[in-house]
């Protein structure tokens, strides 16, 4: 049993095996989150009972008490990944003897950053394009590399990503809303991985509006009248057409075209 | 000077020379008699609107052999044409869409090429396009081809080809005009036809 009086502590021996692993776990795409995992060499008495751990900011003072039990590592969450913490432990027996501290042990833990996904190709999956129409729910699948099981997508402000299905570590699904008032134009699409890996695509997707100019629920001829009409005019101008401009570039154009032709003839998710 | 050497691979050339004209050609069409081939059939299209009424848009067949079909989309006597839109289902069993030619109504005194929008699938196609509006609409006379279909064989039998009306359709069949009005054009029914194909 470690010996009463407070004179006696673990053995040096049994104590300075004491360390930080230190690793973060990121809960993407927040990067506050942390986990420490400490480990340490056990004591030898055979009436140990456990290990009282104390933790603070400052060199000698602990302001954090933790009973971990009798094991030899332990794990402490929601650290501030931009603090050093110190370290030391108490050794207790069964009667209540309490050991002196430890040597202490201290750091500021590095960012661990696993291996980052590369993103290849995004396409929206109805339409086989670049496009995603400003409303409704659209399915997006990218190509890349080392994407993980629960990975998260994300593609800026206004569109949200729903969860990741990975295939094979080189295709992920996942399905977007997009907000009626998101924004037009080119997206980032950012792939985080679980161990913090993230790799990025610039520009991977494009904003654009509904190609169902005339809402009548049908992309077809009506809608592509609508962009002839407007053909080559400008924002401002009386024959302009706002939503002809599926780009929102404020010209009626190629571009207006291209986006209409990839959505022609499908069946739209949402009817405007 | 030319060497031995050089003679004796000369000569040798000439004898494999030799050789080479004198094979017989091992063509396609069973041994190189191109007078003794068999015949094949062209492919053929039956139009069933024989009749063209003002307004109507048709299938025609206007090339054919054996082994491809080009099947036109005319328009008879309509005015106000800027815009046309339509699918068409075709039996995917017997032939296979492979391209199209734009034709002449749509390109008449533009100063932009029609806009042509085609996407193809399996016994489907569907077709929307439009002349700009600094070209304004443009007025069918006696049968004016609108496109040219281009159709490759994939099987013998017989089968139809024509605009579709089914609820599954994703595009209207519809003429519009530069005020975004539709014209009286009339798709069908049975404006189509039937392919035949040997």
């Amino acid at each position: 049993m470690p010996r009463a009086g407070g004179d006696i502590r673990p053995k040096v021996a049994a104590v300075a095996g004491f360390a930080l692993l230190v690793s973060f776990m990121f809960n993407a795409p927040l990067f506050s989150a942390t986990t420490i995992q400490l480990s340490w060499s056990p004591n030898s008495e055979p009436d140990l009972s456990g290990y009282r751990l104390r933790y603070g900011t400052s060199p000698g003072t602990y302001t954090q008490t933790i009973n971990v039990g009798n094991v030899t590592s332990y794990s402490i969450s929601g650290l501030d990944s931009s603090l050093t913490y110190y370290f030391v432990l108490h050794a207790y027996d069964g009667a209540g003897n309490v050991s002196l501290p430890s040597n202490e042990a201290s750091g500021k833990p590095s960012i661990v950053v696993g291996t980052a996904p590369t993103v290849a190709t995004a396409l929206e999956v109805a339409s086989g394009s670049v496009y995603i129409l400003q409303s409704g729910q659209h399915s997006v699948r990218v190509t890349g590399a080392n994407f993980q099981a629960g990975a998260v997508a994300s593609l800026g402000s206004g569109v949200t990503c729903g969860a990741t299905s990975v295939s094979g570590g080189d295709q992920l699904t996942f399905t977007v809303n997009v907000n009626s008032s998101a924004a037009l134009g080119p997206r980032t699409l950012t792939i985080s991985n679980p161990d913090n890996g993230s790799g990025n695509l610039s520009p991977a997707l494009v904003i654009a509006k509904t190609a169902d100019v005339t809402r009548d629920c049908l992309v077809d001829g009506s809608d592509l009248n609508a962009i002839s009409r407007a053909w080559i005019t400008m924002s401002g101008s009386p024959d302009y057409n706002a939503a002809a401009d599926l780009d929102g570039n404020g010209t009626i154009d190629g571009e207006d075209v291209a986006i209409f032709s990839r959505y022609f003839g499908l069946q739209l998710a949402v009817c405007p | 000077m030319m060497t031995q050497g050089a003679r004796r691979a000369a000569g040798r050339a000439g004898v494999l020379l030799g050789l080479l004209i004198s094979l017989p050609s091992w063509g396609c069409k069973g041994g190189g008699d191109e007078a003794s081939a068999a015949p094949c059939t062209d492919i053929t299209f039956t139009a069933f609107d024989t009749t063209p009424a003002s307004g109507d848009v048709f299938m025609s067949q206007t090339g054919a052999t054996c082994s491809t079909l080009q099947v036109s989309v005319v328009v008879n006597d309509l005015s106000g044409i800027l815009t046309v839109g339509f699918d068409l289902t075709y039996p995917a069993s017997l032939i296979q869409y492979t391209t199209y030619t734009v034709g002449p109504l749509l390109q008449k005194n533009t100063s932009t090429p029609p806009i042509v929008v085609l996407t193809s699938g399996s016994g489907i196609v569907k077709v929307a396009m439009s002349r700009v509006a600094q070209d304004g609409p443009v007025t069918a006379g006696s049968n004016e081809v609108l496109i040219t279909l281009h159709f490759s064989k994939v099987g013998a039998g017989t089968g139809n080809i024509d605009f579709n009306f089914s609820g599954s359709s994703t595009v209207d069949e519809k003429v519009l005009d530069q005020n975004s009005a539709t014209r009286p054009a009339i798709f069908g029914p049975n404006h189509g036809g039937s392919v035949m194909v040997p």
